[in-house]
């Protein structure tokens, strides 16, 4: 199986600034940008933001082409949203919707980059523990995003394959042949993670 | 140092597992008796033939129809959690098995489980991986590694809970002939009870003792050197419906 676009990106050891930052420093570092761009007017911020961050990820070491990585597979989605509110909204309009995104994907991956995914777990894990309140459990809840970080290039990646599958056969791959074993494998990699968590005492 | 063996025994008794399906009932297992107490014990069959529904049942991931499995004392259907901290289970294909995104990350999620604390996790995850032979690739994506590196991976994933019994299913299928050389050679280091599904016979002959499984019934129990040829013979020539070498 193939890894599949790398949507997040994943963590690669470093000893900059970001990388030494501790969880709680990056964590709310995320709620001001999140503050800037919800609260902000118009494109101005959410461009600034990205130029901004992409800055500091790429003295992170994220380099050109993995920036590249994380937001090519975006592209379709950001541009029929961008043809959507231009021709709803107008052009200013379209720039902030699509590039409020464009920050939180930025966000993502040099979070992503720079935090080793156990750290991660418990930065989730100390966010939800006052789910305990209701008897629900916290450990779940973060292995639970920790699975979905993991399983969304497995997926993507796993349609790919099916994609190549299809043309190896002389057929066009158009969405509709797709659909059922793309639904299967799915299901299937789903009861295989259950399974091996199960196996591993996480049930 | 995994948990003691104690009364170390894997018991099926009169064990039959069945399966619904679109075309009626599958038996997998049919009325199985078996206690396996050795170090070793290796179980080979064609495909379909039940080794992978045996092993899954001394972890709980298949449950009998009818019938009782214990591990070390431990009935499985009455108490699956223990079962499982003292079953590690090996799945052929790592892919499967591996749930995080790196191979430190992932048997730091064992180790997390095991209620290892937070600051002794990393340094722990990395020895083992280093035990293994795979130190150097420890924060490189899962999906970088070789097949032999990912089963490295998720073998040490499973080490890291320190279980009493290792339960590995066709654990060289996806190998090249040096990784499973590498492997074997771990294998045979390791103080764990083993119980090994494999169509490698040259795995199986290391165990002191081999089970036949064919269609869901045990057709034979004992030393390689007497049911291994007999297996290759029924392979070629065809199964009886209850032979003892």
């Amino acid at each position: 199986m193939s890894r599949g676009p790398d949507l997040f990106g994943s963590y690669s050891p470093g000893t900059g600034l970001l990388h030494r930052a501790s969880l709680r420093v990056k964590g709310l570092g995320i709620v001001v940008v999140t503050l800037a761009v919800v609260l902000s007017p118009s494109w101005p911020v959410p461009t600034a933001l990205t130029v901004a961050l992409m800055i500091a990820g790429s003295a992170a070491g994220i380099g050109v082409r993995e920036w590249w990585r994380g937001l090519a597979p975006a592209l379709p989605v950001l541009l029929l949203l961008a043809v959507y509110h231009v021709l709803t909204a107008g052009p200013a309009q379209a720039a902030d919707v699509v590039l409020t995104i464009v920050v939180f994907l930025v966000v993502t991956r040099g979070l992503m980059h720079t935090t080793p995914l156990p750290e991660l777990l418990d930065g989730v894990v100390w966010l939800c523990s006052p789910v305990r309140l209701v008897g629900a459990d916290p450990e779940r809840i973060g292995l639970a995003i920790s699975l979905m970080l993991r399983s969304i290039p497995f997926i993507v990646g796993a349609v790919g394959e099916l994609r190549d599958a299809v043309r190896a056969r002389g057929l066009r791959p158009n969405p509709v042949r797709l659909v059922t074993p793309a639904v299967i494998s799915t299901v299937a990699y789903a009861q295989r993670t259950g399974e091996a968590l199960a196996a591993r005492g996480f049930d | 140092m995994p948990a003691t063996l104690g009364a170390a025994a894997l018991v099926c008794s009169r064990v039959t597992v069945r399966a619904p399906t679109a075309s009626g009932e599958l038996t997998l297992l049919r009325d199985l008796e078996v206690r396996l107490d050795e170090q070793r014990v290796a179980v080979v069959g064609l495909n379909g033939s039940g080794k992978s529904t045996l092993l899954r049942l001394f972890n709980g991931l298949v449950r009998p129809s009818s019938g009782t499995v214990t591990v070390h004392g431990t009935d499985v259907a009455r108490d699956v959690r223990a079962a499982r901290r003292q079953v590690g289970f090996v799945f052929t294909d790592p892919l499967s098995q591996l749930v995080m995104p790196t191979p430190v990350e992932d048997v730091e999620l064992s180790l997390r489980g095991a209620g290892v604390p937070r600051g002794r996790r990393r340094s722990a995850a990395l020895e083992l991986l280093e035990r293994v032979g795979i130190g150097h690739r420890a924060e490189h994506s899962i999906y970088d590694l070789s097949g032999g590196e990912r089963q490295l991976a998720a073998f040490a994933a499973v080490l890291a809970v320190e279980p009493a019994v290792l339960v590995l299913d066709e654990p060289t299928t996806l190998l090249d002939l040096r990784n499973r050389g590498r492997l074997m050679g771990l294998l045979d280091g390791l103080p764990h009870q083993l119980l090994v599904s494999t169509h490698d016979l040259g795995l199986a002959a290391t165990a002191p003792r081999v089970l036949v499984l064919h269609e869901g019934t045990l057709v034979a129990d004992g030393p390689p050197e007497d049911v291994l040829p007999a297996y290759e013979q029924w392979c070629a020539h065809g199964f009886p419906q209850e032979a003892r070498p």
